[in-house]
């Protein structure tokens, strides 16, 4: 009973979230100083059918409640709107460069995790050794980069110095892969010829932008896996595995990581808003032609439905990821489900 | 007969604690230096940093230039010098307006509880879903783009951080003995708040505060970085990054020294701000 109360609270606080956001996101338009309208039509002198047209199109024309119930209704329905730039829908461009992000965010939150875990436990093993401080001066760098100068940096070893990966985009412009399911190495592998090349060269494009973007979580991944480690590492029921006669490392690696898990699932799911952070910041310096390329592109152009319809459905996404991680994180550990 | 020696004044035994973790030291000695150096950047910087050298532009690193010159033949050291002015500047506006608003919002969230407290959470809840560099970028594009108004959209994005912390360390401390006697003693709701409570909260804000500093500068510069913080011929780490990128494979130092600048500042702050955490709440405290 009480988990379905806890859910039933999550679930509420979410819809509450959400709706904010659908706030926020209406209202920034709105809060632009001085007329929309005339900012977007700019120095042209345009007549009063071409302003009411624009009015039209950004859904001003109507009275501020009415604005926000068709808003509302209309990104219920699924519809954003179109941009002003590119003149087709909000919804589809979304879908269009979600995937190329998603990639992205993927191969960095597994890098974070393929090194954070690992030298997490390490640390907490060491505990005082020189092991243990060179990790966690490691993760304070992490931690502390400013991961738009990082990107550069890594740019400038790997691909000026090193020569050994390309400097931006997703694939090299020789190739031509058909978009199926927009991910890149999905993709490649579902041509028909030079598969194998393409796949690595994808991978190749890949590697950087994912290490730029995968260096604050490895950093907090390895932070948080270290002082969970060393909280179980003091607990009696390792002992009692170790007379057991189990191995250390059956001890440590496998039973201590996962009770260790709960707080790290904590911190992914707060890496997620901070992974889109780093997405527009990525995508600007790797040309990655991704969601957060995509916004701030149309913030400098003041492609307002975009700006609109991109806040609401990154805002929305993060919402629900985080309302998946309450849930898994119940699921997982028991102990929140009894007490 | 022994005597029992005086308790040592709660600032001593804190400034113990500090002192004994090297990092939290040499963190601290960097950021005085960075005080320093942005309080005397006229003083020691070669050059002045809108100094145009036309005869060498692009310079490598020599005994003239220490750290080169920039494409239009500024040099870097001097705008780097003078980089750390700005950084200061605005790190300390960004620090003291969010502290002061979170403060404010998250006491009152604290003490009042109930409809108040659940409506500034549901919002706070809103704002740190969005992600802050997002939202900073969004109010910038709303405002327009000055550093001015970079600055307000920074702190109003760190504003949350402080207003939950605030909040539930005042709920913390608001059950506590000392505050009922205080009602008993018949203490008004102000006097409580922030005569009683708040000096008891001090210590997480100023953790929050030296993290919220490092967190400001790297908004700072990642804002100037997109072009939409600092406008060019002001000296700023992130615009001079963004100024240097397509020089990246000639003249890497360009690249290199201002994001080495903002890396350092950023470890510094969070470095000593870790140590504070540690020091400063009891539960993790050594003994």
């Amino acid at each position: 009973m009480r988990l379905a109360r806890y859910l039933l609270k999550r679930v509420v606080i979410f819809a509450i979230t959400l709706w904010g956001i659908s706030l926020v996101s209406f209202s920034l338009i709105r809060l632009v100083p001085g007329d929309p309208v005339l900012l977007l039509l700019g120095e042209r002198q345009a007549g009063p059918e071409v302003y009411a047209r624009m009015q039209r199109t950004l859904g001003l024309h109507l009275p501020l409640p009415q604005q926000y119930l068709a808003f509302v209704g209309n990104a219920l329905r699924g519809n954003l709107g179109d941009s002003i730039v590119s003149k087709t829908s909000v919804l589809r461009e979304f879908f269009a460069r979600f995937p190329a992000t998603l990639e992205l965010a993927v191969m960095a939150m597994l890098f974070g995790l393929v090194l954070g875990l690992p030298l997490g436990v390490l640390a907490a093993l060491n505990r005082n050794g020189f092991l243990d401080y060179s990790v966690m001066f490691t993760s304070l760098l992490g931690y502390s980069m400013p991961i738009f100068w990082w990107g550069l940096i890594l740019i400038i070893t790997f691909s000026v110095w090193l020569g050994l990966t390309p400097v931006a985009g997703r694939i090299g412009m020789i190739y031509d892969v058909p978009a199926v399911t927009g991910f890149m190495l999905i993709d490649t592998l579902l041509v028909d010829e030079e598969r194998g090349a393409m796949f690595v060269d994808a991978l190749r494009h890949l590697i950087l932008p994912a290490m730029a973007m995968g260096t604050i979580p490895l950093a907090l991944i390895a932070r948080i896996t270290r002082s969970s480690m060393l909280e179980i590492i003091g607990e009696d029921y390792m002992l009692a595995m170790r007379a057991k006669g189990l191995s250390k490392f059956a001890v440590y690696w496998i039973h201590g990581l996962r009770n260790a898990f709960i707080p790290i699932v904590t911190v992914i799911g707060l890496l997620i808003s901070s992974l889109v952070a780093g997405a527009i910041l990525t995508e600007t310096i790797f040309s990655w032609p991704g969601i957060g390329k995509w916004i701030l592109h149309s913030i400098t152009a003041r492609d307002y439905p975009v700006i609109q319809g991109g806040i609401l459905l990154i805002g929305g996404l993060i919402v629900v990821i985080n309302l998946s991680i309450d849930v898994i994180y119940v699921l997982i550990n028991p102990r929140v489900r009894i007490s | 007969m022994n005597r029992v020696s005086e308790p040592r004044h709660p600032l001593h035994e804190f400034w113990r604690n500090f002192a004994r973790s090297k990092g939290a030291l040499l963190g601290l000695a960097v950021i005085v230096i960075f005080f320093i150096i942005a309080l005397c950047a006229d003083f020691i910087s070669p050059y002045d940093p809108a100094r145009i050298f036309p005869e060498a532009i692009l310079a490598q690193p020599s005994g003239q230039f220490w750290l080169g010159t920039d494409d239009i033949g500024r040099d870097l050291l001097s705008r780097l010098l003078h980089g750390t002015r700005v950084s200061v500047t605005l790190g300390l506006f960004i620090v003291l307006t969010s502290t002061l608003c979170g403060v404010a919002i998250g006491l009152s969230a604290g003490y009042l509880g109930g409809i108040t407290d659940a409506v500034i959470m549901r919002i706070t809840d809103i704002v740190m879903s969005l992600p802050s560099i997002l939202l900073a970028i969004v109010v910038v594009s709303i405002l327009g783009t000055s550093l001015f108004n970079t600055v307000i959209a920074i702190s109003v994005v760190s504003v949350p951080y402080f207003v939950r912390l605030v909040r539930a360390s005042v709920m913390a401390e608001k059950t506590k003995d000392y505050v009922t006697c205080a009602r008993c003693y018949g203490a008004g709701h102000w006097r409580i708040a922030c005569i009683n409570i708040l000096p008891n909260c001090v210590a997480p804000i100023t953790v929050q505060a030296t993290l919220a500093f490092s967190d400001g500068i790297l908004n700072i510069a990642a804002l100037g970085f997109l072009g939409l913080g600092a406008q060019p011929p002001t000296p700023e780490w992130g615009t001079m990054l963004a100024d240097a990128r397509p020089y990246i494979a000639s003249e890497p130092w360009l690249v290199i020294f201002p994001g080495l600048c903002i890396l350092i500042v950023v470890v510094a702050f969070n470095l000593v701000g870790d140590v504070l955490r540690d020091c400063l709440d009891s539960k993790l405290r050594r003994l």
